[in-house]
């Protein structure tokens, strides 16, 4: 026997064809967004790591639009007494009514998505050089839309089920999908501007606003998204789930004869005009916690009560209802009040939170990453990366909670207005385990203290084998930023293969305190590591100083060894004639010169990385600072260009030179060369180590 | 059987219907009538399972029909107002009919829409309203309910396309045993074909009985004496309605013809003639002696 009780094929497949036209529509739009950036974007040939975020942005944000549109056509049918009584009449449980009609919508965005996917990733497969693609992404960034749009059918679903018109509907859906992230991270920056010691990143009303990918996704618009990890895909597929089980459970219980109302009851309807006033009302939460009440306030506050009144009429039609909606006001001003003074508690009782190193159990360095990017699959640096594998480790180290403990008082110290401000501080995030519970806190470190917690960082095991331990790479990309020789190229085993070696013998508080820093810096190597569903792309930053060897191959394998070379050799031949007084090759009146030289030089003990630069200004008549520019390393470096600017390029020992010649009207131009070391000028490289 | 006891339905603080109590045989034409706004619709809405009733009880062959689908998949019901799924044309109706009703006729959907001159493969919304009409009842019929529904449906209907739905429903009705219910706001348009009617009045039923029972248990009697007289003459005949007009007196009379006729005969009256009521009188009369006047037109 057929099953009408919970799921009938009939109705579901006719729901499909009443959807299609909306259906193939979103499916087209998503199509040609998902291979519009391949055909519309130029391409240099040089290779880029894509993080799934950025292969199915698009899809995300389509699917994001079309699931409320899809659900919003199947389930209005309520709100128009013949269709909800032909659906009604039909033999089937209400249930089953439902539970097909959510099917056919689901089945909609399944494709949209899967067809918008996978045409965004072909289509950069298509182009194997310039596109690498994060797969192992695919399965999360796939459950990300999917979840995401499910949550915004489920609040559409419940819309409809507790109203009777398309405007109330549509109302009552934008209050489900908004009003609890935008009333969480009210009260989570109310809180956090009250108290900035506090990780806002970690409250748990901020749970809304960090973990809902439907709710996250409206920042788009605005800012940025992006498909997260398998935490955020929980919760919003939690809540899509419990908002259908309650629209379920709804639309059995509502009457038929609800279409045309707006609510199926009073009582709903008082719910939702309270519920769509409240974040108004609390707008101006953070200024109120922070005693900086305005007059502009009682403004906007007028600006709510008219707002509140014309909600019940437009969505009611019945000027008598503007009395009876007077008792919601002053609820929904309740509401508020008690939120306001919870925010003020809770900060104060937060802001109490400042234990002796005895009443520490535990600290944990969690990184100055908040929830956001610690699931997010974008690129992320090496530092916050190795910081995030690290931060399960509890630091027992008796100095490392004295520091902590001295920490958090002086960071208070600083926000309260008092504190020492002639001392160099940093800024760290931490996980304090005291009293029961455990608290994060954005904390200012001082300088020395700093540098202590590093040491104790790298004294501890557990931490430096989580923090040091080289992930497992599938391919990397270097970049470099400033080169005008070579932009981004793809790396072999050997570079990875070195990378890996030369990171496992770095002493951890170099390596820490050079990622920290995270400044400096133009070339990178991105890799990806393959962790399952949680590989990431990941920035190594590189420097010749820290990783040589690494950079050295980087290097050799990049550079083009004929390019810029003459154009680099006739600036150090002008340079030399400006020296000597003749400015007749010079086209304005004064051109000033940047040069930089990084020598590689192979020796028995590794490669050896030195450089310099000269900066220095020429005019033609009056002044001459080229006098000081020429030392003995300029001079030795100036010849033995003009002696190897026609020679072939030996990587065994080369330099990478970079000038930069401006003119008075700013106008620059900047190049790099590379030359060969001969034999006879590695000695006078050398001492530039002194 | 359709069974309803004490049936009550509330919109708020209008009573739509309020203690109903009816029962509808397997194999009859029910019919009901009442003015608009008097719970018709509201009926057979509790009877299709679209709305639930908030009192008494509304029972199919001993089932509730609420959330019942076994019950429900038994039932057809053409509504006043109609609705047909977007762009959909009666062949695609037709197959969402198969599917819900395992007794579907494809055949006679066919006969039907032939004889009804409508092209199935059309879209429904190009229809005219008169037309959409039709194709929800040869899609009611086709699908060979056990119970079938008209809500007000004769009412858009040509008096050609109405005498003919009437004859197959009659059909349905005799070779299969199916039950109809027909609600109208016009008498005239039941009389002939239901067996049991039923009067509704501001949310009450005021009226239930057999067609053919109310038409034969009144009768209307003109009867006139040499010698002046009063009602009091006729004391012991069951009169619902006596005028007298000069010498002649007009009586509606509910009982035994034959033995009221022979009691007055006895009388040697100048004049005596026994006149059939139409329904609408019948109905009216009732309704008067019940104190209720109002008017069906």
């Amino acid at each position: 026997m057929k099953n009408r009780k919970y799921f009938s094929l009939g109705v579901y497949k006719e729901m499909l064809r009443q959807l299609s036209v909306a259906g193939v529509i979103g499916l087209a739009i998503a199509l040609i967004i998902a291979v519009s950036p391949v055909l519309s974007t130029y391409t240099d040939g040089n290779p880029r790591i894509m993080t799934i975020s950025e292969v199915c942005a698009a899809t995300k944000v389509i699917c994001d639009i079309a699931a409320p549109l899809l659900a919003f056509l199947a389930f209005s049918y309520g709100n128009k007494r013949k269709n909800s009584d032909f659906f009604h009449s039909l033999p089937y449980t209400r249930e089953c009514v439902y539970l097909s009609i959510y099917g056919a919508v689901m089945t909609w965005i399944l494709i949209i998505a899967a067809a918008s996917m996978t045409v965004s990733v072909i289509s950069r497969c298509l182009f194997p050089d310039e596109y690498i693609i994060i797969f192992a992404q695919l399965p999360v960034a796939f459950l990300s839309v999917i979840s995401s749009a499910m949550l915004a059918v489920s609040a559409v679903a419940l819309a409809a089920s507790l109203t009777g018109t398309a405007l109330m509907t549509v109302v009552v859906s934008g209050i489900i999908l908004v009003v609890p992230g935008a009333v969480s991270g009210m009260l989570a920056e109310g809180v956090a501007s009250r108290l900035p010691i506090l990780a806002d990143g970690y409250l748990g009303i901020s749970a809304p606003q960090q973990y809902n990918l439907y709710y996250g996704s409206l920042g788009y618009l605005v800012g940025n998204s992006d498909i997260r990890g398998l935490v955020p895909v929980a919760y919003t597929l939690g809540v899509a789930v419990l908002y259908g089980i309650l629209a379920c459970v709804a639309f059995k219980k509502r009457k038929s004869e609800t279409s045309h109302n707006s609510s199926v009851s009073s009582l709903w309807q008082n719910i939702f005009r309270i519920a769509f006033i409240i974040p108004f009302i609390m707008f101006p939460i953070m200024d109120i916690v922070n005693d900086d009440f305005e007059a502009a306030h009682l403004l906007w506050w007028l600006f709510c009560i008219v707002a509140y009144f014309a909600f019940e009429l437009i969505t009611t039609k019945k000027w008598k209802n503007l009395l009876r909606a007077i008792p919601g006001l002053f609820i929904a001003v309740c509401i508020c009040v008690l939120c306001t003074f919870a925010v003020i508690v809770f900060a104060n009782k937060a802001e109490s939170f400042a234990p002796e190193a005895s009443e520490i159990e535990s600290v944990r360095i969690v990184g100055d990453t908040n929830s956001i990017s610690r699931y997010s699959n974008s690129q992320l640096d090496y530092f916050d990366y190795a910081i995030n594998k690290a931060s399960k480790v509890k630091l027992t180290d008796e100095k490392a909670k004295e520091i902590i403990s001295r920490s958090i008082a002086d960071t208070k110290k600083r926000h309260a207005g008092y504190g020492d401000y002639d001392v160099e501080y940093k800024n760290l995030m931490v996980a304090v385990k005291a009293g029961g519970g455990e608290k994060y806190r954005w904390i200012f470190v001082r300088e020395e203290d700093y540098e202590a917690l590093v040491d104790i960082l790298g004294a501890n095991e557990e931490y430096r084998t989580a923090f040091m331990t080289y992930p497992e790479v599938s391919v990397g990309v270097s970049n470099n930023h400033y080169s005008y020789n070579y932009g981004s190229t793809r790396v072999d085993d050997v570079v990875l293969d070195t990378l890996a070696e030369e990171m496992a013998g770095l002493d951890f508080g170099k390596w820490f305190r050079y990622l920290e820093d995270g400044y400096g810096y133009n070339d990178e190597i991105v890799i990806v590591t393959k962790e399952g569903i949680n590989s990431r792309a990941v920035v190594v930053p590189l420097k010749a100083h820290i990783l040589p060897e690494t950079f050295y191959l980087i290097k050799t394998k990049n550079l083009d060894s004929q390019f810029n070379r003459d154009e680099c050799a006739d600036v150090f031949e002008e340079i030399e004639r400006v020296k000597g007084g003749n400015t007749k090759d010079m086209a304005y009146e004064s051109r000033s010169y940047e040069v930089s030289a990084q020598a590689y030089i192979k020796t028995e003990d590794g490669v050896v990385n030195v450089g310099k630069s000269w900066f220095g200004i020429a005019y033609i008549l009056e002044e001459n600072d080229l006098e000081d520019f020429f030392d003995k390393d300029f001079e030795s470096l100036s010849k033995m260009i003009s002696k190897t600017r026609n020679k072939d390029l030996d990587l065994e020992s080369f330099v990478e030179v970079s000038y930069t010649v401006s003119d008075k009207y700013e106008l620059h131009d900047s190049v790099t060369a590379y030359y060969s070391i001969p034999e006879e000028y590695v000695e006078d490289f050398l001492d530039w180590q002194s | 059987m359709i069974k309803c006891e004490d049936l009550c339905k509330n919109f708020g603080k209008f009573k739509a219907l309020e203690n109903v109590s009816c029962t509808i045989e397997d194999g009859c034409i029910y019919g009901m009538v009442g003015s608009n706004g008097a719970g018709k619709s509201t009926f057979l809405r509790i009877l299709s399972g679209i709305y639930k009733a908030d009192g008494g009880s509304a029972l199919v062959d001993g089932a509730p029909i609420w959330e019942n689908p076994s019950v429900k998949s038994n039932i057809a019901f053409v509504p006043d107002e109609l609705y047909f799924l977007n762009s959909a044309s009666m062949n695609r109706m037709a197959k969402m009919y198969r599917d819900l009703f395992k007794g579907f006729d494809r055949a006679r959907f066919e006969e039907l829409t032939k004889e009804f001159g409508l092209d199935p493969t059309k879209s429904l919304n190009t229809f005219s309203k008169g037309m959409r009409r039709q194709a929800m009842t040869i899609l009611a019929l086709s699908a060979r309910p056990k119970y079938i529904f008209f809500d007000e449906t004769f009412d858009g209907l040509d008096p050609v396309m109405r005498n003919y739905v009437k004859s197959l429903i009659c059909s349905d009705v005799i070779d299969r045993g199916a039950t109809a219910i027909i609600t109208s706001h016009s008498l005239r348009e039941l009389e002939d074909t239901c067996d049991q009617l039923a009067l509704l009045h501001k949310g009450g039923l005021v009226l239930e009985s057999d067609v053919q029972n109310l038409k034969t248990a009144r009768f209307k009697i003109q009867v006139a004496f040499r010698e002046d007289f009063t009602e009091e003459l006729f004391e012991g005949i069951p009169i619902v309605r006596f005028t007298k007009s000069g010498s002649v007196a007009s009586m509606i009379v509910k009982g035994d013809r034959e033995e009221v006729v022979a009691r007055l005969s006895a009388m040697n009256p100048v004049l005596l003639d026994v006149l059939p009521l139409t329904l609408e009188e019948v109905f009216t009369y009732e309704m008067e002696a019940l104190g209720y006047t109002f008017n069906l037109e």
